[in-house]
C-alpha cells in the first residue's frame, strides 16, 4: 500500500515539476517556435569579396595601338586559362622575394609606356593601396609605401621589369621595378587573349582626333538577348512561404524583430521601426530603405566595410553571384566605392548584371550600402530579377563613334541644361562636337530597365557616360533609348 | 535494489525541485523585481529621484499589440455637431447627464466598446470636457483619447486621436521592471535638479515622435512605463 502511494506521489511530483517549470518560463511555446523560425530563416553566404572586387575593364594593346578591351564581368582570365586574380597571381610572383622601388611617373609618361604590347586592369573607384596588398598577400608590395590609392594596375613589356600603379581619379602613377624582368606570365596572357576573335577597340582620339583615351570599338557582333525581369519582392514571393517585407525585416532586426512598431499606410507602404527609430525598415513601390543610427564612428578600413555591405545585402535573401561571368545568371558587381563627404561613412554602390552584361537603372541604382561605426547605417535597395533568355545568334551593333556622331548635338544640349555644362559662363563659345567627345569618360554595352517599366522588358543599349551622366542608345539602332530628362 | 528506497529519495528530490520553483516564482512575482533593483533603487536615489508613488509589478512577457488608427468614421461627429448646433442653449447640464449625452456620442460614433473608459469631466473656459481613453486587457492604450467640449447643455466640439485594438502579436518578450524604466531616464536628468516621481503605469503606447512622417491604416502599441513626475509631465519608457 505504501509503496503504491509513493509511485502515486512521484507520478504527482513530476508533473507538478514540470508545471512549475511551464510557469517559470512563461509562455514556452512561443519561444520555441521563435527560436525554431530563427533557424530556418534562410540567409544564404554574402558574396565573397575576391569575386565581387573585380576590374571593371581590362584593356589590351597588342601593339601598334592595335587594342582590346574586355569587361571584366566577360572573363578574360578564364578565357585563357586563368583564375580572375590571375593578375595578382602574377604582381604576387613577381614582387615575392624582390625588393620593389618605387618611382612617381608623369601621365605622358605612363601613356607612352602603354603604346607597347601592355594590359591594364582599371576599377571604377580607388581602392587603398596597403589594404589591398594585405588583403590578396602581396606582402612584398605592400611594404612598398608611398601610394595611397590605386584605380588601375598595368604591366607593358616596354618595361619588363616593371609594374604600374595608377590613381586615375587623382592622376597619380606610379612605376614600381625589380632588378629583372619576370613578367612571363602577363606576356604569355596578351599573346593567348591575342589568339581569341577580338573586337578592335580604338582610343577615341583616333575617331575625334581629340585628347581623350576612353576605347571604342570600331564595329561589334553583341547579343543581347531579350530578358524580362521582376521586382525582387514579387519573385521572392514566388519561392517563399513568407513575403520580402517582412523576411527582411526579421534579417535586419535580428531577435528584436517581434518586438518591432509595424505600421501600414493605405498606400501599401509599410514601416518597421525598431525602439522608436533606432533602426527603421521601409518599403514603398518594391524600394527599400534602411536606417540605423550609428553607435560608433569611423571606418574599419575598406575590405572590413566591404564585406560588412556584403552581408547586409545576404541577408535580404538576395540570390546575386558575385562572379557575374557565367551565363544564365543574376550578378552585383561594385560600381562605386568611397566616403560620403556629409557623414563619413564609407559608401558602396552595387549595380545588377545579367549574363555578365551590366544592368542600368534609367534613374536609380540597384543597392546602395553605407557603412559607419562597423555596421550598415542606410542601405536601399531596388533589385529586380532578370528571367532565363534563349540564346541568340550575333547581331551588328551600331558603331558606337556613329551613334556620338549623330546625337552629339542632342547630348550637348542636355548636358547644357542638366549637366555641368550648366556651370559654364558662356557656353556659346563651345563646339559642341568637340565639347561631346572631350566629356566622354565611358563606353559600353549592356542592358537597361526604363523608368516605364510597363513592358517588364530589359532594352538592349550603349550606354555613354558623358561628364558623369549616363546617356542611352538602342544597341542595334542607335536610336535614343530614354525620354528626355 | 531496494526500489523502496529509491522511491522515498526520488520524491525527497522532487520536494526540493518544487520548493525551489516555486520560490523562485513567488520572487518573480513578487517584484520590484529582480535582485538589481535594489541597487538601481539606491543609484536613484543618489541621483535625486524621490519616488513617491507605490511601483507596480513588472509584468513579466508581453507581446506587442495590433491597432487601427482613427477607424470611426469622422463624419459621424459631424453630422453630430450638426445636430447639436440646431438645438436649442440649455441650462448646465449635471455630471450624470453630461456623461449620458457623451456616452451616447460615442455610441453613435461606433467608438463605445469595452475597453473604452471614462477618464472624467472637468471645466476648461466656458467648457465642460468630458474624456475618455480606451483600453487592452486592462491595460491603457496611450496616446488615445476622445475629448468631447460641451457648452450650454450642447456639444461643440471633439479633439480625438483614436486607435482600436485590433490583435496582439504572436510572440511575447521580457518588459523591463518599473525601476529599470526610471533608471532609463537618468542620461536625459539634470543630475543635481530633483526628481518626484507621482505616477508609474503600465500602458500600450502609440508614439507619434518618430512616426510624423506616416499616415498609417495599422499601427503597433508597444507595452511602455508611463512615468509622471511631480510637475505633471510624462514620459514614456519602451518596455522592451
Amino acid at each position: 500500500m505504501i509503496e503504491r502511494v509513493k509511485s502515486i506521489a512521484i507520478v504527482v511530483l513530476v508533473l507538478n515539476t514540470i508545471l512549475l517549470l511551464y510557469f517559470y518560463w512563461s509562455n514556452p511555446a512561443a519561444d520555441v517556435k521563435q527560436a525554431l523560425s530563427a533557424l530556418s530563416a534562410e540567409t544564404p553566404p554574402p558574396v565573397a569579396v575576391r569575386d565581387i572586387l573585380r576590374p571593371e575593364r581590362i584593356t589590351l594593346n597588342f601593339g601598334g595601338e592595335n587594342y582590346t578591351v574586355f569587361d571584366a564581368d566577360a572573363g578574360i582570365w578564364e578565357s585563357v586559362g586563368k583564375s580572375p586574380a590571375g593578375f595578382i597571381e602574377e604582381m604576387r610572383d613577381m614582387a615575392s622575394g624582390e625588393s620593389m622601388a618605387l618611382g612617381v611617373i608623369s601621365r605622358r609618361d605612363y601613356g607612352e609606356v602603354m603604346k607597347a604590347r601592355s594590359i591594364q586592369a582599371d576599377f571604377a573607384f580607388s581602392i587603398p593601396f596597403s589594404e589591398y596588398c594585405a588583403e590578396y598577400g602581396l606582402t612584398q608590395l605592400g611594404r612598398t609605401g608611398g601610394i595611397d590609392s590605386f584605380t588601375t594596375v598595368a604591366y607593358s613589356t616596354a618595361s619588363p621589369e616593371s609594374f604600374f600603379v595608377c590613381d586615375k581619379l587623382s592622376g597619380k602613377y606610379y612605376r614600381l621595378s625589380t632588378s629583372r624582368a619576370r613578367n612571363s606570365g602577363l606576356e604569355a596572357l596578351i599573346s593567348r587573349a591575342e589568339g581569341l576573335n577580338n573586337a578592335s577597340y580604338y582610343p577615341l582620339r583616333t575617331y575625334a582626333g581629340i585628347d581623350n583615351d576612353v576605347m571604342l570599338p570600331l564595329d561589334m557582333k553583341i547579343v543581347l538577348p531579350e530578358t524580362s525581369y521582376r521586382d525582387y519582392a514579387v519573385g521572392y514571393a514566388g519561392t517563399r512561404d513568407g513575403d520580402l517585407t517582412t523576411d527582411m525585416a526579421r534579417a535586419y532586426f535580428g531577435e528584436s524583430f517581434d518586438f518591432t512598431r509595424k505600421l501600414t499606410e493605405a498606400d501599401g507602404s509599410i514601416v518597421y521601426m525598431y525602439r522608436y527609430g533606432e533602426k527603421v525598415l521601409s518599403m514603398r513601390d518594391g524600394v527599400f530603405e534602411y536606417n540605423a543610427t550609428a553607435d560608433a564612428y569611423g571606418s574599419g578600413g575598406f575590405f572590413q566595410d566591404l564585406r560588412i555591405a556584403l552581408d547586409f545585402l545576404a541577408r535580404c535573401g538576395a540570390p546575386w553571384r558575385g562572379d557575374g561571368a557565367a551565363a544564365d545568371r543574376n550578378g552585383i558587381y561594385l560600381k562605386a566605392a568611397g566616403p560620403n563627404p556629409d557623414n563619413g561613412a564609407y559608401r558602396f554602390l552595387f549595380g545588377l548584371t545579367r549574363d555578365g552584361w551590366r544592368v542600368s537603372y534609367e534613374n536609380s541604382e540597384p543597392f546602395l550600402v553605407e557603412v559607419r561605426g562597423q555596421r550598415a547605417t542606410y542601405a536601399r535597395l531596388d533589385l529586380i530579377l532578370c528571367s532565363p533568355s534563349p540564346p541568340k545568334p550575333l547581331k551588328d551593333a551600331a558603331a558606337p563613334f556613329d551613334v556620338l556622331v549623330a546625337n552629339y548635338a542632342y547630348i550637348f544640349d542636355d548636358l547644357a541644361k542638366n549637366g555641368p555644362l550648366r556651370q559654364e559662363a558662356d557656353i556659346s563659345t563651345l563646339d559642341p562636337f568637340t565639347a561631346v567627345m572631350e566629356r566622354t569618360r565611358d563606353v559600353r554595352a549592356g542592358y537597361l530597365r526604363p523608368d516605364d517599366g510597363s513592358s517588364g522588358e530589359l532594352a538592349a543599349v550603349w550606354v555613354f557616360d558623358i561628364d558623369g551622366l549616363p546617356y542611352y542608345f538602342n544597341l542595334y539602332s542607335g536610336e535614343i533609348a530614354t525620354r528626355a530628362r | 535494489m531496494d526500489w523502496s528506497r529509491a522511491k522515498t529519495i526520488l520524491i525527497a528530490a522532487l520536494l526540493a525541485t518544487n520548493a525551489v520553483l516555486l520560490a523562485a516564482l513567488a520572487l518573480k512575482a513578487a517584484g520590484p523585481d529582480s535582485p538589481d533593483d535594489g541597487l538601481s533603487l539606491k543609484i536613484l536615489a543618489a541621483a535625486h529621484v524621490a519616488i513617491e508613488t507605490e511601483l507596480p509589478k513588472t509584468p513579466g512577457k508581453m507581446a506587442v499589440l495590433y491597432v487601427e488608427p482613427e477607424p470611426f468614421a469622422p463624419s459621424a461627429i459631424d453630422e453630430a455637431l450638426a445636430e447639436q448646433a440646431a438645438r436649442p442653449h440649455s441650462g448646465e447640464l449635471t455630471n450624470e447627464a453630461l456623461r449620458a449625452e457623451a456616452d451616447a456620442l460615442l455610441e453613435r460614433c461606433g467608438l463605445m466598446s469595452e475597453g473604452v473608459r471614462y477618464l472624467g469631466a472637468e471645466r476648461e473656459g466656458d467648457a465642460r470636457v468630458v474624456s475618455y481613453g480606451n483600453t487592452f486587457g486592462g491595460v491603457p492604450l496611450e496616446e488615445c483619447f476622445v475629448r468631447l467640449y460641451f457648452s450650454g447643455g450642447r456639444f461643440v466640439k471633439a479633439e480625438r486621436k483614436w486607435y482600436d485594438p485590433i490583435r496582439l502579436h504572436d510572440k511575447k518578450g521580457e518588459v523591463i521592471s518599473p525601476v529599470e524604466a526610471l533608471m532609463r531616464l537618468l542620461p536625459e536628468k539634470d543630475e543635481a535638479e530633483p526628481l518626484a516621481i507621482s505616477g508609474v503605469e503600465l500602458v500600450y503606447w502609440v508614439s507619434s515622435d518618430a512616426a510624423g512622417a506616416f499616415s498609417p491604416i495599422n499601427d503597433t502599441a508597444l507595452p511602455a512605463w508611463k512615468i509622471t513626475d511631480g510637475a505633471g509631465r510624462v514620459r514614456y519608457v519602451p518596455g522592451y
